[in-house]
């Protein structure tokens, strides 16, 4: 019996089919199949759908709004500050100058940026920030007072590099902390501290230093006394002058000018006893009245 | 002869150009089936051992890649009938061993066992030119062979020299260096019917091929089912086809002799079909499935189903012995069997050192082929399974295969023939310039 649907069963591939498998097995053909038209039908898509200005608003509109909902995830939100190591007024400086609003996305805040901004803080050595888990940590290592600058402007507060911590608006809160005054006299701070460490011997009678001409400091004492010194050399001069207690010697004379400039020629100037100064004053007030 | 020389060298090249491009297929046009393997040659020569295939001496730079067979069409006694049909297999089966393999071939060697071969022995001899043999000399000698007069509708298919001889020096491979005054060479060649050669280059046309080179299918199913010594020594193939028996003889690595047999095992199909009165394809499938060429007693018991679909039922549902179907298997075989052995006489194979005969080619796969073979052939029978190349799959690895698998190996590595010798007496411009500075070289 024959099968009633004449199906074909000859396996032969026709000619044209066979050129064609023939051609699909051709090397180049194959990268072009499996490549050329598929890199190329995706460009024609990407070309015609970004010809349109509108599509790529809504593109961006969308890749925007995709980041605002990453960014403010719970997980990036930072609710708190920790600040560390510095004091209440600090505190209150540092947070002023942060100016965040929290909760803030960690994304919106630039590390970098907080700490430039905290170190413009004079009362700001150096500081160290980093976020966890929400919070960013501060930490912050704040300047020492060390001296009191007596300028034009009124009295600050320097560090022992002589950069200023705060100017003071009335009275010297702390007296322990050594006086400087004059032009530049911050900038040769370490001069004024050497000073001061070897003039123990007689550190009581220090009132202050003054920088004279932006070049040499006189030591101002009490009483009206002073101490010139010269302009450089000081290690020198402060040598020879602890030489046999001749400091001591020279200190102990009634003097009121104590002249250390040229250290080969120590000037001393004695005190001018009042009764003198009253001569003085009658004579040349007679002087004047005869003219 | 020329234009057939020609078309040899022009083969030739193609294959080279093949091989230079990594991938050639070979085709087997028989009677029963065409199968198509597709090779790639692997330039580098780096030899891995996968497969347990070790690197034997000149297969193991190819590869199988394709592998595809198909039931053949319009061929009868190895010989296309209708160009039309085979076309069409042709194309089937390249098309399946290119998709299996991925890769795009464009030339392809053919083998084929009809024209009805016919083999001559061959002799020249010359003087050498400078006492040294040289590759013009081989050419000279080549050329010097009387060629026999095989009429003009048969061309030669393989011409190869077997043996050469130089002064007293017999037994020669290769002459070429060695010192002698007269060089002798026996050939052999192989004629076949120039109409198949045509109709096969025709048909590989037609499928948008370039025929790389051709060979006869009893040659190269020697060439993959003798093992080296037995084709130095000496032994027959016999390549037991579908439609026709191939015969080859060879001896010191050649063939010297090849003929054939009309009838193969499709024959042995017909005779089940008009015996039992069963459609072919079923007697195909019986013969198969219970074919055998002993008879025992068990045989006499075991009852073989014949089916059919004839609409007759008590037809249908006829039963015969297994012994019945082995008495008429077992004519057909003793025939072709007697044929080989008429063709084996003919040739002299008594004469030579050894009497080995292989058999090779589907229907050697009959059961009680050995046992039969042997009383009629002789004692030193074999069966004969093609040899193992790389990537060869299991399901092509069988007697049938022995041929295609002869003819990848014939690809990567052809023997010397005729028209790899540049013929001398086309160019005597060449000669006489040559002469010339003989001339000068010995005078100045």
């Amino acid at each position: 019996m024959q099968s009633l649907d004449k199906k074909n069963t000859d396996p032969t591939p026709s000619r044209i089919f066979y050129r064609w498998e023939r051609l699909r097995l051709t090397p180049l053909f194959r990268l072009v199949i499996h490549y050329g038209i598929p890199i190329f039908l995706i460009g024609c898509i990407a070309l015609f759908y970004f010809s349109k200005d509108e599509n790529i608003e809504v593109l961006k509109v969308s890749w925007r709004e995709f980041k605002e909902n990453t960014k403010n995830r719970p997980e990036f939100l930072i609710n708190f500050i920790n600040i560390n190591g510095a004091s209440q007024d600090l505190l209150n400086e540092i947070r002023l100058a942060i100016g965040l609003d929290l909760p803030i996305s960690s994304y919106d805040v630039d590390l970098k940026e907080l700490e430039s901004k905290i170190e413009l803080l004079k009362k700001v050595d150096n500081v160290d920030l980093h976020i966890a888990e929400n919070i960013i940590y501060i930490l912050v290592k704040s300047r020492k007072p060390a001296i009191y600058w007596l300028n034009d402007f009124g009295l600050e507060i320097l560090d022992s590099n002589g950069i200023s911590i705060e100017t003071v608006e009335s009275g010297r809160p702390n007296l322990e902390l050594p006086l400087i005054a004059g032009t530049g006299a911050s900038l040769v701070i370490d001069e004024a501290f050497f000073i001061y460490e070897n003039s123990t011997v007689f550190l009581n009678e220090i009132l202050g230093l003054v920088r004279i001409g932006e070049r040499r400091w006189d030591i101002i004492l009490k009483n009206d006394r002073k101490i010139m010194l010269p302009a450089d050399g000081l290690e020198r001069v402060y040598k020879y002058l602890m030489l046999e207690g001749k400091l001591e010697t020279l200190l102990s004379s009634n003097f009121s000018v104590l002249d250390i400039r040229n250290p080969d020629r120590i000037l001393v100037r004695q005190e001018i006893d009042p009764n003198e100064v009253v001569v003085e004053t009658k004579l040349r007030s007679l002087e004047e009245e005869e003219i | 002869m020329n234009k057939l020389y020609e078309t040899q060298r022009g083969m030739r090249r193609a294959r080279k150009a093949a091989i230079q491009r990594g991938v050639i297929a070979v085709l087997d046009i028989g009677t029963s089936k065409i199968a198509c393997f597709v090779l790639k040659f692997e330039n580098n020569k780096s030899r891995n051992f996968e497969d347990n295939v070790g690197s034997m001496v000149g297969q193991a730079d190819f590869r199988i890649i394709g592998v595809a067979t198909t039931k053949s069409r319009g061929i009868k006694f190895g010989d296309i009938e209708i160009i039309r049909e085979t076309e069409r297999a042709i194309r089937t089966v390249v098309q399946a061993a290119q998709k299996m393999a991925g890769v795009r071939v464009d030339h392809v060697i053919a083998c084929f066992s009809g024209g009805k071969p016919r083999s001559y022995g061959l002799a020249g001899n010359i003087r050498t030119e400078n006492g040294m043999v040289n590759d013009r000399d081989i050419a000279s000698v080549l050329d010097s062979c009387e060629i026999p007069d095989y009429g003009s509708s048969r061309e030669a298919l393989h011409a190869q020299p077997v043996n050469f001889t130089l002064d007293d020096k017999n037994g020669l491979i290769d002459p070429r260096g060695q010192i002698g005054k007269e060089l002798l060479v026996d050939m052999h060649l192989l004629t076949v019917d120039i109409n198949s050669i045509e109709t096969i280059l025709y048909c590989v046309k037609r499928c948008d091929l370039e025929l790389a080179g051709i060979a006869s299918s009893a040659y190269v199913a020697a060439v993959s089912s003798l093992v080296e010594d037995e084709q130095d020594i000496g032994a027959a193939c016999v390549d037991i086809g579908g439609g026709s028996t191939g015969v080859s003889i060879f001896l010191k690595k050649h063939m010297i002799y090849g003929d054939y047999v009309r009838i193969g095992g499709d024959h042995i199909t017909s005779d089940i079909s008009h015996g039992l009165q069963i459609p072919t394809g079923l007697a195909e499938r019986i013969k198969n499935v219970n074919g055998g060429l002993i008879a025992t007693g068990m045989d006499n018991r075991e009852m073989i189903q014949l089916g059919g679909e004839t609409g007759d039922w008590e037809h249908d549902q006829r039963r015969v012995t297994r012994s019945e179907l082995i008495g008429i298997i077992r004519p057909r075989v003793e025939e072709i069997l007697e044929g080989v052995q008429e063709a084996l006489v003919a040739a002299g194979f008594e004469f030579l050192p050894s009497q080995r005969i292989v058999l090779t080619g589907g229907t050697s796969q009959i059961p009680g082929l050995d046992q039969l073979a042997s009383k009629i052939l002789g004692q030193q029978v074999r069966m004969g399974k093609p040899l193992r190349v790389r990537g060869l799959p299991q399901a092509a690895s069988g007697p049938a295969f022995s041929a295609i698998v002869g003819l990848s190996l014939f690809a990567a590595y052809p023997q010397d023939e005729w028209w790899d010798f540049d013929t001398l007496n086309k160019n005597y411009a060449e000669k006489s310039i040559r002469r010339m500075t003989k001339w000068l070289r010995d005078n100045w």
